[in-house]
């Protein structure tokens, strides 16, 4: 394997991308040629129980998912910093062992006033 | 090597990738029926093609054929391109999966991050697959999913890293040759159960199959999806268990490595067994209830993921 | 012709123990209370009361704990009446509340603000016989569609044609009209009301509940029905007695045995007939088998509801072999119209008893690996614990009965409270309850019950002797002027059959008291607050079967 490939993830995956998207378009495509088109009023219409929603569904989320959502940045972007940490982890010494103890702990004090404001609790 | 060269190889590899990906689901598909058949007491397919084996590609062709449904009501462009977005990652990530020395589509240097990168995509998928089919069963499943597949990734990645603080790489050749002779999940057990239920939690199956909760939500975030769109989430679904134990057997269970039989025979068997597992979990629970989901996350893993991941940074620096 | 109420023994005659009670309830306002004779009528004590008193009548008797257990209209040409049953579950009388009101104005007050219970009752009623309850909570229709505008169930009534309207857009109750306004006002954009049905994989039929709901969280609901309403009381007045038998099958698919007995028993009182030993004792096995089977479509569907779908199928499986009992012994294997007045329709096949306790062997060892499987289970415990708790109160008022009373720690069971088979007194077993009250208390009692089934049904099977199977009775007969009630308990509780009998072979009315109707009715009060998940497991565990609230 040539080691513009091995190395270079972007081209990987953008090659990658188009190609699968390709493959899957043409799927796609093909099933509107050979499927049935047949639409009708009832048939159109989204899927409520059997009857006509009154109300459009297409509406903003309740705010807990954006406070959700929230603390899900502040945390994966700490376990970003922690990767390049942890594949250095052996040369960095005690000085990185230390530094990124600290790290976790406020992380965990984060996680623990979090839980105690309620923020997690899902009602 | 020359440019034609380079773009031969690539379109093979590319070619290999894309068939494996749809065999395996297929595959995958037919083994979770006769997985549930022999724990239900029953056949499970048995007439189309020996055991039943042709029935999904049967049942593919079969919806290959059936009207696509676009209800009139739905943001057409984002209706459009959910299922291609969700089926997308599938390919990328398989592509990225070495299964023995050297042999593999690709073995990135970074290949742990970019597996937890592009697995994320599904989602983005999945949002907008249940946002945009102006349904309101759609929109809980897409509620709900988003919630959880985010909350369960930091456990997940927090999991990982222990792995990859052993490993002392990112790159999976280099992991699975750090479990030479013995596999992580006997240093990291606890890393290891995390990670399981984070993934089949990502994977949204039972216990944890709550965006597309059946007898509550109908069908979730796809309720609205027909014929081929319909199966591209099936396979982008059955792609990700496939992928999920992939990834634990190249992480805990020491990959290709093990005596007697070649490296890719033991990549299948300890893959395949780990999908027996993730199968044998959807036929045997009930579904948990959005609440307790979320609390199990960040009241119970993620604080068991910071302390398993302290531990074993102190234990390993006092030299294990 | 109008029905005089049935002439009452001197009230020195009367049983003493009731006098009391009649005393009190004349204090509160009754117009007329006289006690009857259970064991001709199924009913013990008969009060008339204006609707001025209705309430503080009511008052009394929920003061005494007594339940409600159904309402219902009759016809009395001119005059429209309304009956409301009272039980008190445990000893005590069982009490009818009469309450009437003239044809041009038919207008009643509401009970509903004393036993909520009586709501869907009322609204039913309002449908049939067209009688207003003013200052009623939710006046709109229950069962018949919004736009008929005809009361079926007046004897002046011989069929209309139903228009419908082009737009058959239905107008919304108040309370959620004022949600909807509320919402709009407030600028909150967050909460929508979400149809749970009718097509719907957890609505156990055709069930429509209108929930109000913000992200996960369930703000109210509100059930609609009417979908499966084929208008079996109104048919039962069009047939002759014995006629009506294949139609009490299919009110409830899951135990048409136990409606089949409840039935005969009503016929049987009501004409003073006996049935035979050996008929009493196949009645018995037959309908328990009914209750387990019954309740292990309960247990299959209720676990499908939580996402467990393997239970299911073995629930299923062992059904099977119940049903091919069924359809060994009568023919057919759910429709079976096999109970019948007099006895049973034909005697068992010659292995019946060796098949029987080899199922009861095997059913035995699968419950333990239910038991151990699924009712113990991790997250079963999280999804059914301190989920749709129904306090002892709400269980009254609402008259909620069988396993879902159970699990509210009454242990009231028609089987052992009012015996309609000496059978029941004869044989060991006992009446599980559980107070805690949630979903799970529901599950343990079901889940405890089916042994019980079983105990029941091994000794009754020793209990079988030679005999006929079928008293001697006629082919068609005439039921003498009167009322009369029969109660039977089936899986999901109280089944309760009120005739009003005026001489002729035909039923003048027949109401079938069901008991899942109290059971759903009860769903609206449990989950405002819950989440939607929650709905669909407090749902399956109150076991409803919509076909037979529809009736």
């Amino acid at each position: 394997m040539p080691d513009v490939l091995h190395n270079n993830s972007l081209i990987v995956f953008l090659i990658l991308t188009a190609g699968v998207a390709a493959v899957v378009g043409l799927f796609v495509a093909l099933t509107i040629f050979l499927g049935p088109k047949k639409p009708n009023e009832i048939k159109d219409a989204p899927f409520e129980s059997g009857f006509v929603s009154k109300t459009d569904a297409t509406q903003p989320f309740p705010i807990k998912y954006y406070l959700v959502a929230i603390l899900f940045v502040v945390f994966d972007i700490e376990v970003a910093f922690l990767y390049p940490w942890a594949v250095s982890f052996r040369e960095i010494g005690a000085i990185g062992l230390t530094s990124m103890v600290v790290f976790i702990a406020i992380l965990a004090v984060g996680l623990y006033y979090a839980v105690k404001k309620r923020v997690l609790e899902w009602k | 090597m020359s440019l034609p060269e380079i773009l031969l190889r690539l379109v093979l590899a590319f070619g290999i990738v894309v068939t494996f990906v749809a065999l395996n689901a297929l595959f995958l598909v037919w083994l979770e029926r006769k997985v549930s058949a022999v724990i239900q007491n029953r056949m499970g397919p048995m007439e189309v093609g020996p055991i039943g084996l042709l029935q999904t590609m049967a049942d593919a062709l079969k919806l290959l054929g059936k009207e696509m449904i676009t209800p009139t009501s739905v943001d057409r462009i984002a209706f459009l391109l959910a299922p291609i977005i969700a089926f997308l990652p599938a390919p990328l990530l398989v592509a990225a999966i070495p299964i023995a020395e050297g042999v593999g589509a690709s073995d990135l240097n970074v290949g742990a991050i970019y597996l937890f990168a592009i697995a994320n995509i599904a989602f983005l998928g999945i949002l907008m697959a249940g946002w945009s089919s102006n349904n309101k069963y759609s929109l809980l499943g897409a509620m709900r999913a988003v919630a959880q597949n985010v909350s369960y990734e930091i456990p997940m990645l927090l999991a990982v890293l222990t792995v990859i603080l052993m490993a002392g790489s990112l790159k999976l050749s280099d992991v699975v040759a750090a479990q030479s002779p013995v596999p992580f999940i006997v240093f990291q057990p606890i890393a290891f159960v995390i990670y399981l239920i984070c993934g089949v939690a990502e994977s949204n199956r039972t216990p944890f199959d709550l965006p597309e909760a059946e007898s509550e939500l109908v069908a979730g975030y796809h309720t609205e999806f027909t014929g081929m769109r319909f199966a591209l989430f099936f396979l982008a679904e059955y792609t990700q268990v496939f992928v999920l134990s992939a990834i634990i057997t190249l992480f805990f269970l020491g990959g290709w490595n093990g005596p007697f039989l070649p490296g890719w025979l033991w990549f299948f068997l300890k893959t395949y067994v780990m999908i027996f597992i993730v199968m044998w979990l959807r036929w045997t629970y009930p579904r948990l209830r959005s609440d307790q989901l979320m609390n199990f996350n960040w009241r119970v893993l993620l604080p068991l993921a910071i302390l398993n991941l302290l531990i074993s940074t102190v234990l390993y620096r006092g030299g294990l | 012709m109008p029905l005089e109420p049935e002439s009452d023994a001197p009230v020195s005659e009367q049983p003493s123990r009731y006098l009391e009670l009649i005393e009190r309830l004349k204090k509160a306002g009754a117009s007329e209370a006289a006690a009857v004779d259970y064991d001709k009528h199924g009913m013990d004590v008969d009060v008339v009361v204006t609707p001025q008193a209705l309430h503080d009548v009511a008052r009394l008797l929920k003061s005494e704990h007594f339940a409600l257990e159904a309402g219902l209209g009759v016809d009395r040409q001119p005059e429209l009446e309304v009956l409301y049953l009272f039980k008190p579950y445990g000893a005590g009388p069982r009490v009818k509340l009469r309450v009437r009101t003239d044809r041009d104005s038919a207008t009643l007050p509401t009970l509903s603000n004393v036993f909520g219970g009586t709501d869907w009752y009322e609204r039913e009623i309002n449908d049939m016989f067209g009688i207003t309850f003013t200052d009623h909570p939710h006046p709109r229709p229950l069962i018949l569609p919004h736009y008929t505008n005809f009361h079926p169930l007046r004897k002046d009534f011989h069929g209309a044609p139903i228009v419908v309207p082009d737009d058959t857009v239905e107008i919304p109750e108040v309370d959620v009209q004022e949600a909807m306004k509320r919402g709009q006002a407030e600028g909150r954009r967050d909460d929508f009301f979400l149809n749970l049905g009718p097509q719907h994989p957890s609505t156990h039929g055709v069930l429509r509940i209108l929930l109000h709901v913000e992200g996960e969280t369930v703000l109210g609901g509100r059930c609609h029905l009417g979908y499966s309403h084929r208008g079996t009381e109104k048919l039962a007045e069009k047939k002759q007695y014995v006629q009506f038998l294949p139609y009490t099958d299919r009110m409830d698919y899951l135990s048409p045995l136990n409606y089949n007995w409840g039935y005969a028993k009503l016929l049987e009182r009501a004409a003073g007939v006996e049935s035979t030993p050996r008929a009493e004792a196949i009645r018995l096995i037959m309908a328990e088998l009914g209750r387990v089977a019954s309740h292990l479509v309960w247990l299959g569907t209720y676990l499908l509801d939580l996402g467990a779908i393997t239970p299911f199928l073995y629930c299923f499986e062992d059904r099977e072999q119940i049903l091919t009992f069924f359809e060994r012994v009568s023919g057919q294997r759910m429709m079976t119209s096999y109970i019948v007045f007099g006895g049973v329709r034909n005697d068992v096949y010659p292995e019946f008893v060796k098949e029987i306790s080899e199922f009861v062997k095997f059913e035995r060892k699968r419950l333990l690996e239910y038991e151990t499987l699924v009712i113990e289970n991790e997250i079963f415990l999280m999804r059914t614990q301190g989920v749709g708790k129904i306090s002892k109160e709400q269980a009254l008022e609402f008259g909620v009965g069988g396993p879902v009373l159970r699990g509210s720690g009454i242990a009231y069971d028609a089987r052992k409270d009012e015996p309609y088979c000496d059978l029941y007194n004869e044989l060991d077993w006992k009446v599980e309850s559980d107070a805690r009250g949630d979903c799970f208390a529901r599950s343990h009692v079901r889940m405890n019950e089916i042994v019980q089934s079983l105990n029941l049904i091994e000794q009754a099977l020793s209990k079988l002797e030679e005999g006929p199977v079928r008293a001697k009775v006629p082919r068609i007969f005439k039921v003498a002027e009167g009322e009369y009630y029969s109660v039977t308990e089936g899986p999901r509780g109280v089944i309760g059959w009120y005739l009003v009998a005026d001489g002729s072979s035909n039923p003048y009315r027949l109401k079938v008291r069901v008991p899942s109707y109290a059971n759903l009715q009860v769903v609206e009060q449990l989950i405002p607050g819950t989440r939607v998940a929650d709905v669909i497991s407090i749902l399956g565990s109150l076991d409803v079967v919509i076909p037979e609230i529809d009736r």
